[in-house]
C-alpha cells in the first residue's frame, strides 16, 4: 500500500496544476508533457515546479475524466512524444474552473483589503 | 459524471490488468531527453545536462507510484494481492487446508440438507403471489386448535370478515374428498379431489397452466354445468398431458348407478399441487359440483379448511378479532351445534412452522450441534496454525508489515477456507437432497404407488441458509487472527513450541473448546441412541396391532350378499389364513377417524352428547388385526341384526368415563344410529368388552376413547377388507384386486396396501429421525475425534521437553503414557459432565418425539458413553504413543 503522505506531497496544489494544464492547452493547442511543463514554468517563473514529473499523474487523471485526449506524435526534433489536447468537455471544465477560481480569488482578495476600522 | 467516468476507467484497468507503465516510461524518457537537450543548449556538459534533467524531473519511482494510484483502485489491488498471497499460503499447507475445508463443508452441507428437507416438508411457502398475505382460519374447541368448518359456517365467515374484502382478497374453503373415474375396463380410479369454494383460485392467485379456473362469477353457471380443474400430476398420468384437454368432459361416478359428465376447464401448474407442501391432489371442483352429484348434504359437515388472503391494509390481528366475533355470534345463534367453538387465525407461515413442530426443532438442534462441532474443530486448526506461524508473523512484523496487514491476510485466509467449504458443502447438500427423499417413508407401498410429490431442491433459500452459516462461521473464525493468543510478539522470535505465556493461554482456551466438543458430541450420541431406540420400538414393541402380514383393501361396500362373495373369493387365494372387514382399518391415511355422538345415561354430569371415534367391525376383525380384548368378550356371529345392540370400548374410554370401574354391562346411547326396535329413539348399546388401546391414525398418538360396533350398524357405504396372509401380503395384492373386481368392477379398491406398510409409513417420522440423527451423530463423532486428536497431538508436542526431562530423570515409558492418559481422562470427564447437562436440556425437547423411550434412559446413556469412550481412546492412541516414543536427548536438544 502506498503511504498517504506520498499522495499529498505535491509541488503545486493539485487543482491549481490541473487548471494550469487546461489553460496551457487552451492557449497553445496540442502539446506534449515536456512542453506543458516548460510553458507552466515560463509563465509562473521557474520557481513553481520542484519536480516536473508530478505533471504526469495529473495528465492521466484529466484524461480519465475526459477533459483531455492524447495520442502519440513526433516532437519538434523528431522524437516520439505523447501529445495532449483539450476535448469539448475540457473546454467546459476550464470555463467552470476559471469562474470558480476567479470567484475564490476575488473573495480572498477582499479579505486582504479589509482593515480593522472597516469592521468597527 | 467526471468521477464516474474516472472510476469506470479505473475499474476497467483493474479488471483487464492494463498498465500504462510502458507509456509512462516512454513519456518520461522523452521528457528527460528534451530537458537534457535544452540544458545542453544553455551550455551544460552532456553529463551535467542529463543529471540536472533527472533532478528536475523528480524521483521516478515516486511519480510512478502516484501515477499508478491515479491509474487503478489501490484498495482492490491490495486485496487482490493479499488474495494471491493467501491462496499461496493455503496451498503451502494442503493438509491443514483440506481438513479445515472438509470439516466445515460437512457442517454446512449437512445442515443445509436438513434445512432443505425441513423447508420442503414444512416451511416452503405456497406458490402463489405474496404468500405472506395468506392466512389460515381454524375452528377451535378445547381439544382441537386446528379444526375444520362446515360450508354454511364458511359462508358466514366469508360474509362478515371485512379483513378479507377486496378485489384480490377473500376467504376460501377447501376440503379433501375422493372421486371415482371409470376406466375402460369397467373398474374405477380414485381421484384425490379438493372440493373448494368457487373463489378459491382467484382469491389465492393461482393461475392455470392451461385453460382457465372457475371464479366467483361462474357461481350460477356451475350449478347446472359442473366443472373441474385438473392437477398437474393427474393431467400427466390420466390424460397423457394432452394439451387439448381443455373444453373436453370427463366422467365421475357415484356408487355404481350414477354417472356425471363434468367439463375440464383448465390444468394447474406443477408448482401448485395443494395447500400443504407434501400433498398432490388430482382434481379440483367447486362446491356446486358436489351438490350437482347429489352429495350437497355433506356440505353441512365440518370438513372444510379455511384459508384467506388479507385485503391490502388488513392485518392478521384484525382478521383474528373478526373471526372470533363471527364464531361467538354463531355460538349464540345455534348453541346446540356451536357451543364452546371458537375461531383462530394464523399466518400461513406460522401454521407451517407449527407443523414442523418438535420433530423439526429436534432435527434442527442436532444439525446445529454438528455445525458447532465443525466450527470448534476448524478453530482448533486455526489456533495451531497461528502458533506454528508465529515466527513467520514476527518476521513479517519486523520487516515493517503492520498488524492490520497481517490480520487482514489471516482473515482473508479464513474467508477463503469458508468460501471453499461453502462450495463443497453446497455440493454435499445437493447430493444429500437427491438421497434424502428415498430414505423417507412418504407413503405406504400400494399396488400402484404414485410418485411422491416431494422433491428436494437446493434452491435459493437453501443457498441463502448455507451462506448465512458460512457468514457466521467467518465471523466466528475471525476471532482467532484478531485474538491476542495468535498475535505474534515482535520479541518472541523464538522457535514455536516453547511454553510462552501466549501459548499457555491458547491451550487453556483450547482445552475449554475440547470440553465443549466432547460435551456436544456426547449429547448428540445420547439423543441419537434415544431416537434409534424409539424407531426400533415403534417397529417392534406391542402397539395393540399385529405385526403379521395383513393385506388391506378399502372399497365401496357392496352390501351383505356381494360382500360374502368377496370374502369367499379372497379366502380362495393361496396363502390366505383369515379374512375380516370393517369400515376402516387402523392407520389408514383417511384424514381423521369417523366419530359419532354418544350419550352416557348413567352419568348425569355429561349432559351433552360427546363425539367419540369408532369403527364398525366384523366379528373376527379385532382378532385378525391383533387388538386384544382385555375384559369381557369380543363380537360373535350372533351379534348381528337379530341380536341386542352391543359395543366394545377401548381402555382409554374406560379410563375417561368409568375410571376405576368395570364398564361391562353398562349402556351407551347412540343417537346417530337407527333404533330398529323403536324408531326415533337413540340406539342403546350394551358394553360387552374392553379392548386394548390401538392406534387409529398414527403410531405413538395419545390414545383417545374409541369404540367398536358390529359392522351391520355401519351406514358409511364403505368397507375395508383385511386379509391375513402367510407370505408378504403385497404379493397377493394383484390377485386380491382381481377377486374384488370379479364380483363387481366398482369394487376396485381405492386403497390397496398392507398393515406392515401402514405401520412402516406411520413410523416414518421415527425412521426419518433415527436415520438423520445417526448420520449427524456419526459426523459429529468423527469431528470430535479429529478435534481431540489434534488437541492431544498439540499437547504432546508442547510438553515434549517436560516429558524428555522426566524420562531423563528415570520416568518409564508407562509413566509417560499414564501422564497423557490422566490428562485425557480429566478432559473426558469434564466434557462428559458438560455433555450430561446438554443431554438433559435436549431430553426435555426430545420427549415429545420419542416412541416408548424415556429420554436419558440407561441404554441410551450407556451406549453413548461406550461409543464416546472408544472414540476418545482412538483419538488418544497416537499422541500417547508419540509421547512414549520421545527420546529424552532429542527432546532436550530440540530447544
Amino acid at each position: 500500500m502506498v503511504p498517504n503522505s506520498m499522495k499529498t506531497k505535491k509541488d503545486v496544489q493539485p487543482g491549481t496544476l490541473a487548471l494550469m494544464v487546461l489553460k496551457t492547452l487552451d492557449v497553445l493547442g496540442s502539446l506534449h508533457g515536456y512542453g506543458i511543463a516548460r510553458r507552466i514554468e515560463q509563465i509562473s517563473g521557474d520557481a513553481l515546479f520542484v519536480n516536473q514529473g508530478t505533471l504526469y499523474p495529473v495528465l492521466l487523471r484529466l484524461e480519465q475524466e475526459g477533459a483531455i485526449a492524447s495520442e502519440w506524435g513526433p516532437s519538434e526534433n523528431n522524437r516520439r512524444a505523447r501529445f495532449y489536447r483539450l476535448t469539448r468537455a475540457g473546454y467546459k471544465l476550464l470555463e467552470t474552473e476559471k469562474r470558480d477560481w476567479e470567484q475564490t480569488a476575488a473573495i480572498i482578495a477582499r479579505f486582504f483589503e479589509v482593515k480593522a476600522e472597516d469592521l468597527a | 459524471m467526471r468521477t464516474l467516468s474516472r472510476v469506470s476507467t479505473r475499474l476497467r484497468n483493474v479488471a483487464t490488468l492494463r498498465r500504462g507503465d510502458a507509456r509512462l516510461r516512454e513519456e518520461m524518457e522523452s521528457h528527460i531527453a528534451m530537458q537534457t537537450e535544452e540544458n545542453i543548449r544553455v551550455g551544460m556538459s552532456a553529463d551535467e545536462a542529463r543529471r540536472q534533467a533527472r533532478l528536475k524531473f523528480g524521483a521516478v519511482e515516486t511519480i510512478r507510484e502516484a501515477y499508478h494510484v491515479e491509474e487503478g483502485l489501490p484498495l482492490i489491488e491490495d486485496l487482490l494481492h493479499d488474495l494471491r498471497h493467501s491462496v499461496r499460503a493455503l496451498r503451502k499447507s494442503p493438509a491443514f487446508t483440506s481438513v479445515a475445508v472438509v470439516t466445515l463443508a460437512l457442517g454446512i452441507g449437512s445442515s443445509a440438507a436438513i434445512f432443505c428437507l425441513m423447508d420442503a416438508l414444512w416451511l416452503h411457502p405456497m406458490h402463489v403471489p405474496h404468500p405472506d398475505r395468506v392466512v389460515r382460519i381454524f375452528g377451535t374447541t378445547k381439544q382441537d386448535q386446528e379444526g375444520e368448518f362446515s360450508y354454511p359456517e364458511y359462508k358466514a365467515m366469508a360474509q362478515r370478515m371485512t379483513a378479507f374484502k377486496g378485489p384480490n382478497a377473500g376467504v376460501v374453503a377447501i376440503g379433501g374428498r375422493g372421486s371415482l373415474m371409470p376406466r375402460p375396463d369397467g373398474t374405477a380410479e380414485l381421484l384425490l379431489t379438493n372440493v373448494v369454494s368457487d373463489n378459491f383460485f382467484t382469491a389465492l392467485g393461482v393461475r392455470p397452466l392451461l385453460g382457465r379456473t372457475f371464479t366467483a362469477q361462474d357461481a350460477e353457471r356451475l350449478r347446472t354445468h359442473p366443472a373441474v380443474v385438473l392437477g398437474y400430476s393427474c393431467w400427466k398420468r390420466d390424460f397423457g398431458g394432452d394439451p387439448k384437454i381443455v373444453g373436453r368432459s370427463m366422467t365421475l361416478l357415484r356408487g355404481k348407478d350414477h354417472r356425471y359428465q363434468v367439463d375440464v376447464w383448465g390444468v394447474l401448474p406443477s408448482s401448485f399441487r395443494d395447500t400443504n407442501p407434501d400433498s398432490d391432489r388430482d382434481i379440483w371442483m367447486p362446491t356446486q359440483d358436489w351438490s350437482f352429484m347429489g352429495r350437497g348434504g355433506e356440505l353441512s359437515y365440518r370438513w372444510f379448511n379455511l384459508l384467506g388472503r388479507l385485503a391490502p391494509h388488513a392485518t392478521v390481528r384484525q382478521a383474528r378479532e373478526q373471526a372470533a366475533a363471527v364464531a361467538s355470534a354463531l355460538a349464540i345463534a345455534e348453541p346446540a351445534a356451536n357451543r364452546g367453538r371458537g375461531a383462530r387465525v394464523a399466518s400461513d407461515f406460522s401454521y407451517r412452522k407449527s407443523n414442523a413442530g418438535t420433530t423439526g426443532l429436534v432435527l434442527f438442534v442436532i444439525a446445529a450441534g454438528v455445525v458447532l462441532l465443525a466450527f470448534v474443530n476448524v478453530a482448533h486448526l486455526l489456533f495451531s496454525r497461528a502458533l506454528n506461524r508465529s515466527s513467520e508473523m514476527s518476521l513479517r512484523l519486523s520487516l515493517g508489515a503492520t498488524r492490520w496487514i497481517i490480520a487482514r491476510q489471516l482473515l482473508l485466509e479464513n474467508f477463503l477456507i469458508v468460501a471453499l467449504s461453502l462450495v463443497l458443502g453446497l455440493g454435499f447438500a445437493v447430493g444429500l437432497a437427491a438421497v434424502l427423499p428415498r430414505l423417507l417413508v412418504l407413503q405406504p407401498a400400494m399396488l400402484e404407488s404414485r410418485t411422491s410429490g416431494l422433491n428436494l431442491h437446493v434452491d435459493f433459500r437453501v443457498f441463502l441458509f448455507a451462506s448465512a452459516l458460512a457468514f457466521i462461521s467467518t465471523l466466528f473464525l475471525a476471532v482467532i487472527p484478531l485474538s491476542r493468543a495468535a498475535r505474534p510478539e515482535l520479541l518472541t522470535m523464538l522457535p514455536a513450541g516453547s511454553t510462552t505465556h501466549t501459548a499457555a493461554r491458547a491451550s487453556r482456551l483450547r482445552r475449554a473448546a475440547i470440553w465443549l466438543q466432547i460435551g456436544i458430541s456426547f449429547a448428540l450420541l445420547v439423543s441419537t441412541a434415544s431416537l434409534v431406540q424409539s424407531f426400533v420400538n415403534a417397529r417392534t414393541r406391542p402397539i395393540g396391532l399385529t405385526r403379521k402380514q395383513l393385506l388391506i383393501a378399502f372399497t365401496q361396500d357392496p352390501g351383505t350378499p356381494l360382500r360374502n362373495d368377496v370374502i369367499a373369493n379372497l379366502r380362495a387365494l393361496p396363502g390366505v389364513q383369515s379374512v375380516a372387514y370393517a369400515i376402516r382399518a387402523p392407520l389408514m391415511p383417511s384424514e381423521g377417524g369417523i366419530a359419532t355422538k354418544v350419550i352416557f345415561p348413567g352419568q348425569p354430569e355429561l349432559q351433552n352428547p360427546v363425539a367419540i371415534k369408532y369403527n364398525a367391525v366384523s366379528p373376527s376383525f379385532l382378532n385378525v388385526t391383533g387388538t386384544r380384548i382385555v375384559r369381557g368378550r369380543g363380537f360373535t356371529a350372533a351379534d348381528d341384526l337379530n341380536g341386542p345392540p352391543v359395543v366394545i370400548v377401548s381402555q382409554a374410554m374406560v379410563r375417561k368415563y368409568w375410571p376405576g370401574q368395570n364398564p361391562i354391562g353398562h349402556s351407551v346411547l347412540l343417537p346417530d344410529f337407527d333404533n330398529v326396535m323403536r324408531r326415533g329413539t337413540p340406539l342403546e348399546a350394551r358394553i360387552i368388552g374392553v379392548a386394548e388401546n390401538a392406534p387409529v391414525n398414527q403410531i405413538g398418538e395419545i390414545s383417545e376413547p374409541y369404540m367398536y360396533l358390529p359392522f351391520h350398524l355401519s351406514q358409511m357405504g364403505e368397507v375395508t377388507f383385511v386379509v391375513g396372509t402367510q407370505l408378504n401380503a403385497m404379493s397377493i395384492a394383484r390377485d386380491a384386486r382381481e377377486a374384488l373386481i370379479h364380483v363387481n368392477p366398482l369394487l376396485d379398491p381405492m386403497l390397496l396396501t398392507s398393515l406392515p406398510e401402514l405401520i412402516r409409513f406411520s413410523a416414518g417420522d421415527y425412521q426419518m429421525m433415527a436415520e438423520l440423527a445417526t448420520a449427524l451423530g456419526l459426523i459429529g463423532l468423527v469431528l470430535t475425534v479429529i478435534g481431540l486428536y489434534g488437541f492431544l497431538a498439540f499437547l504432546v508436542t508442547q510438553r515434549q521437553r517436560e516429558i524428555g526431562i522426566r524420562m531423563a530423570l528415570g520416568a518409564s515409558r508407562e509413566a509417560t503414557v499414564n501422564l497423557i492418559a490422566r490428562d485425557v481422562v480429566r478432559i473426558a470427564v469434564i466434557g462428559l459432565a458438560i455433555g450430561l447437562v446438554l443431554a438433559l436440556a435436549g431430553a426435555r425437547l426430545e420427549v415429545a418425539v420419542l416412541f416408548d423411550v424415556r429420554p436419558l434412559d440407561a441404554l441410551s446413556l450407556s451406549s453413548a458413553l461406550a461409543i464416546l469412550a472408544s472414540a476418545v481412546l482412538v483419538a488418544a492412541w497416537l499422541p500417547a504413543r508419540r509421547a512414549a516414543a520421545v527420546e529424552p536427548m532429542e527432546a532436550l536438544r530440540a530447544e
